[in-house]
């Protein structure tokens, strides 16, 4: 469902600013919902992993001016939000770990979409948004890391359970 | 529900309510529920002026996730209450949902006469091809030879897949659309579109169960959006929809029927209808 990306579609850095506050919010409330998910599956400690990170993108968005009118119904990296979290890409037994390698392919995205928007814009004034845009995404890809360093690496049979909800046939 | 000012904007979280989804972490429905409650508030929409009514299934928890009027129903008959309800309240906005078992088996009859019925609502039927709540037995939708749990026979149940789109319009549905729960923002363009548009409007949302599904992740790499304009043309909309391969997203048919009950008047006051019940 990958729509291409439209580089000229965010004419001001206003509205590029407007639209990258949106994405925080947006990637917070995913990160909510999963938390709330985890939590009523009882898979507490991945559950906190995202509320952490929810809290995070609640921090990231208070960086950018609230929205003072309408929201731009343009969203320059097609349909699909890089910040935002897939929501099926999720695992019942998932570890925090796993959780933070999950923010981690999402700030990866935005990095990446900055950059490209930085080069492909074909205004100045959102060139050089997208550039300091990028280099803040650095910082949030390299905090990521950090978190992910800090964690225990999840044995390989952690998705394995002894009392799965769906047995194959003949179990 | 809590919010009844008349002269606010609302935005998609006051269509949420506190209550938190039990629904597996990962379930496409939490996207669905999004889908939802953005249609609402970009067509402008309170709630209070909003209903949301269901049967039975993981899907069908969906009116207790939401801030509006709700009717939690019973298996299969969500559409009898839905009509029901837009008859005796036609100001309110009403949307049934509910999923594939419910709708389409449970409540098959119901579906098939609703579409002929026409009355101005939504439908939307969030399709996994599985029985979840019960732990994975096929469904009508379900794949003829989809034998992967414990909860199906053996090679599968051998019968050909319910077409719920084609057998929409053939029973008479004014709106046929397809959504994709890994596209949240299509899919509230689509919902919204079905509101707008008069009569039964029926909306299939494939909305991957991956815990009994699991091979339904990949549904991220088949969905499409449709190439092809939605038509006005009935027959038209037949071929497309009996080649299609089910993985087409978008706006399929848009009819011209009138809404059932427009046109439908008051024979007799209510009164002379409590005194023919009178002892």
């Amino acid at each position: 469902m990958n729509k291409t990306p439209d580089f000229g579609a965010v004419h001001t850095s206003a509205e590029l600013l407007t639209i990258v506050r949106l994405m925080e919010e947006g990637a917070a409330e995913r990160y909510r919902e999963l938390a709330e998910a985890f939590e009523t599956s009882c898979n507490l400690d991945t559950a906190a992993a995202f509320r952490e990170l929810a809290e995070g993108e609640d921090r990231h968005a208070a960086e950018f001016p609230a929205l003072a009118g309408p929201a731009p119904r343009v969203t320059p990296w097609g349909e699909e939000d890089p910040e935002i979290a897939d929501p099926d890409a999720v695992h019942y037994l998932m570890h925090p770990w796993h959780v933070f390698e999950l923010a981690l392919r999402n700030e990866e995205k935005t990095l990446s979409f900055f950059e490209a928007l930085a080069v492909q814009s074909p205004h100045a004034e959102v060139k050089a948004e997208a550039v300091r845009l990028a280099e803040r995404e650095r910082g949030h890809v390299d905090h990521v890391k950090r978190r992910m360093a800090e964690l225990p690496v999840p044995p390989d049979d952690w998705d394995e359970d002894d009392d799965p909800p769906n047995w194959e046939a003949g179990d | 529900m809590s919010s009844c000012n008349t002269s606010a904007t609302y935005t998609a979280k006051d269509f949420k309510s506190d209550v938190k989804p039990v629904w597996c972490p990962g379930c496409g429905d939490f996207a669905v529920l999004s889908s939802i409650t953005k249609a609402f508030a970009d067509l402008g929409l309170a709630p209070h002026e909003t209903s949301v009514v269901s049967g039975i299934g993981c899907s069908s928890r969906i009116p207790a996730y939401t801030n509006t009027y709700g009717f939690h129903s019973i298996h299969g008959r969500a559409l009898a209450v839905g009509q029901g309800l837009k008859l005796a309240r036609p100001d309110l906005t009403v949307l049934v949902a509910g999923g594939d078992g419910d709708g389409f088996s449970i409540g098959g009859n119901h579906f098939i006469h609703a579409c002929r019925r026409n009355v101005d609502l939504t439908y939307i039927v969030m399709d996994n091809r599985v029985y979840g709540m019960t732990k994975g037995q096929p469904s009508p939708t379900t794949e003829s030879d989809w034998d992967a749990s414990a909860m199906a026979p053996p090679g599968g149940t051998g019968m050909t897949p319910f077409h719920p789109l084609a057998i929409a319009l053939a029973a008479g549905a004014n709106f046929i659309a397809r959504g994709f729960s890994g596209d949240p923002n299509g899919t509230a363009e689509i919902i919204a579109e079905a509101i707008r548009h008069p009569g039964f409007s029926f909306v299939a949302i494939m909305s991957p169960c991956i815990t009994f599904r699991e091979e339904q992740r990949d549904w991220k790499n088949t969905m499409r959006q449709t190439a092809i304009e939605a038509t006005t043309d009935s027959a038209q909309a037949a071929r497309r929809l009996m080649t299609d391969d089910g993985f087409n997203c978008g706006v399929l048919f848009r009819g011209s029927r009138n809404s059932y009950g427009k046109e439908k008047k008051a024979v007799a006051a209510v009164s002379d209808l409590d005194a023919e019940f009178a002892l």
